[in-house]
């Protein structure tokens, strides 16, 4: 069962944690959680919810354990332009790496909404479930999380 | 932060109230930043997936877990026999039935069916050959007629023992010594379970297998007996049709009745309504008429449909304090 849902959790776990090695630390973490919360699953959902459920809170709970998150400096994260001497592969890694250092700079409360939405497409009901959060917590996270991001690969917010 | 970018985030999820897209869409710049959230939404979508541990990473993260869930065990004098490897019975874990001690039954019994397209009861039945001491209890259950109990068994194990004859050679033999190993015999079943070469043979048997079951008309009759007979557990409604067919449940082994279930539910035949059966008087399985697997949500059997994988069903059993035997 756990091997059945296990690239699940650990996409989860990575994209939350924003790097790969914090991830699967973070996975290790879920699996144990899902294990050692058996006796407290209810039944009240199924049971693949409840274990992305425990798996992605156990990921946030080593994140923050952790305390450690990469947070680049601002010159470290260069704006999105023209990268016009690149080929299209050289363009998608530059793409990918200023994504990922975008939003590693998120902390893990505001990047996990964010990913659930953008990146697994739940709705913001199925993330307030999972995260254990109110909707209207979830909409401001990832509106907030978008304007960071927005800002950082140089989305700049226009003139109001 | 705004209140104008929680609007344009709701607006691009399609979050926003029917007045929140109209001051939206009313609004170019609002319009503009929609698209550039648009953009950084596209940008995490295409971006921000690390992909999944390597397979190494994956055994290591898995064995941990099992390890974790063997020593939580372990710790638990006499709790249940529970196994989370994906298709591992309660017997996996080494221990022999029993029929007159008291089963070691899971609070959750939990399993993973490789292809709903199985018909898994058949299957089973094969794998279950081998189990010498098989007790059959009758569903829905409605007292203890060991005698009605006894030809319910039977009726099983002859079922599985035809299966088991009809697999191919080499798991026919492996069966026939799993007799005395009931162990081996599950592992034999499971591999077979697991060779695409003998899916289709685990089908057509299962269904031969089925068939002879249901069309075991001493099941029928033994089933019918007991319920005339207690009177426990009462449903008042009449047997009628395939559905009132006794599911005949090793103690052992009380996810073959999950087993049955899906089984029915997968041919269009809804369980026998309401079930309460009591296995070794720790586990109860409650039905309701009528119910769906869809609908099991609230009950104590939870089939938990898994299309995006496409390996079919889990089914997992809780325990119902307040359905314990009288």
């Amino acid at each position: 069962m756990l091997e059945r849902h296990y690239d699940r959790i650990s996409a989860r776990c990575r994209r939350i944690a924003g790097n790969v090695a914090d991830g699967d630390d973070a996975t290790q973490e879920a699996l144990l959680a899902i294990v050692r919360g058996l006796d407290r699953f209810d039944g009240r959902s199924a049971f693949s919810t409840w274990a992305y459920r425990v798996a992605t809170n156990a990921c946030l709970d080593e994140l923050r354990r952790r305390g450690r998150r990469p947070v680049p400096t601002e010159d470290e994260i260069e704006p999105a332009g023209p990268t016009g001497s690149h080929d299209q592969l050289g363009d998608d890694v530059a793409q990918r790496d200023q994504v990922m250092s975008a939003l590693a700079t998120l902390t893990p409360e505001f990047r996990a909404p964010l990913v659930l939405r953008d990146l697994e497409g739940l709705d913001y009901a199925e993330i307030a479930d999972t995260l254990g959060l109110a909707p209207g917590t979830v909409r401001s996270r990832i509106a907030r999380a978008r304007r960071q991001l927005a800002e950082r690969l140089g989305n700049q917010e226009p003139p109001s | 932060m705004t209140e104008r970018d929680e609007l344009i985030s709701a607006y691009l999820d399609g979050d926003a109230t029917a007045v929140e897209r109209a001051r939206v869409e009313a609004d170019p710049s609002m319009l503009a930043e929609v698209e550039r959230f648009r953009e950084v939404s596209e940008q995490v979508s295409t971006g921000g997936d690390l992909g999944v541990a390597d397979p190494f990473t994956r055994r290591r993260h898995l064995g941990a877990a099992l390890a974790a869930f063997d020593d939580l065990q372990a710790s638990s004098a006499g709790d249940a026999d529970i196994d989370l490897r994906a298709g591992a019975g309660p017997l996996s874990g080494g221990t022999a039935p029993s029929s007159t001690a008291s089963a070691a039954v899971p609070d959750v019994v939990a399993m993973a069916r490789p292809d709903r397209r199985r018909r898994p009861l058949g299957a089973l039945a094969a794998a279950a050959a081998g189990v010498v001491l098989l007790v059959g209890v009758a569903i829905p259950l409605t007292g203890g007629d060991d005698d009605a109990a006894d030809l319910a068994t039977a009726s099983m194990e002859d079922a599985a023992d035809d299966a088991a004859r009809s697999f191919d050679s080499d798991s026919a033999d492996d069966a026939g010594d799993a007799a005395s190993m009931a162990e081996e015999s599950m592992d034999v079943a499971e591999e077979a379970m697991e060779e695409e070469a003998m899916e289709e043979m685990a089908v057509e048997e299962s269904d031969t297998a089925d068939e002879e079951s249901m069309d075991d008309t001493e099941g029928d009759q033994a089933a019918e007996t007991a319920s005339d007979d207690t009177g426990e557990a009462d449903t008042g409604l009449a047997p009628q049709d395939e559905s009132d067919i006794p599911v005949l449940v090793d103690v052992d082994r009380p996810e073959l009745l999950l087993e049955e279930m899906v089984a029915r539910w997968e041919n269009g035949i809804e369980p026998i309504a309401p079930v309460c059966a009591l296995i070794e008087d720790r586990v109860t399985l409650h039905v309701a008429p009528g119910t769906s697997p869809d609908g099991l949500i609230d009950h104590e059997i939870h089939l938990l449909a898994d299309d995006e994988a496409g390996t079919g069903f889990e089914a997992m059993v809780f325990t119902l304090p307040e359905c314990s035997p009288t």
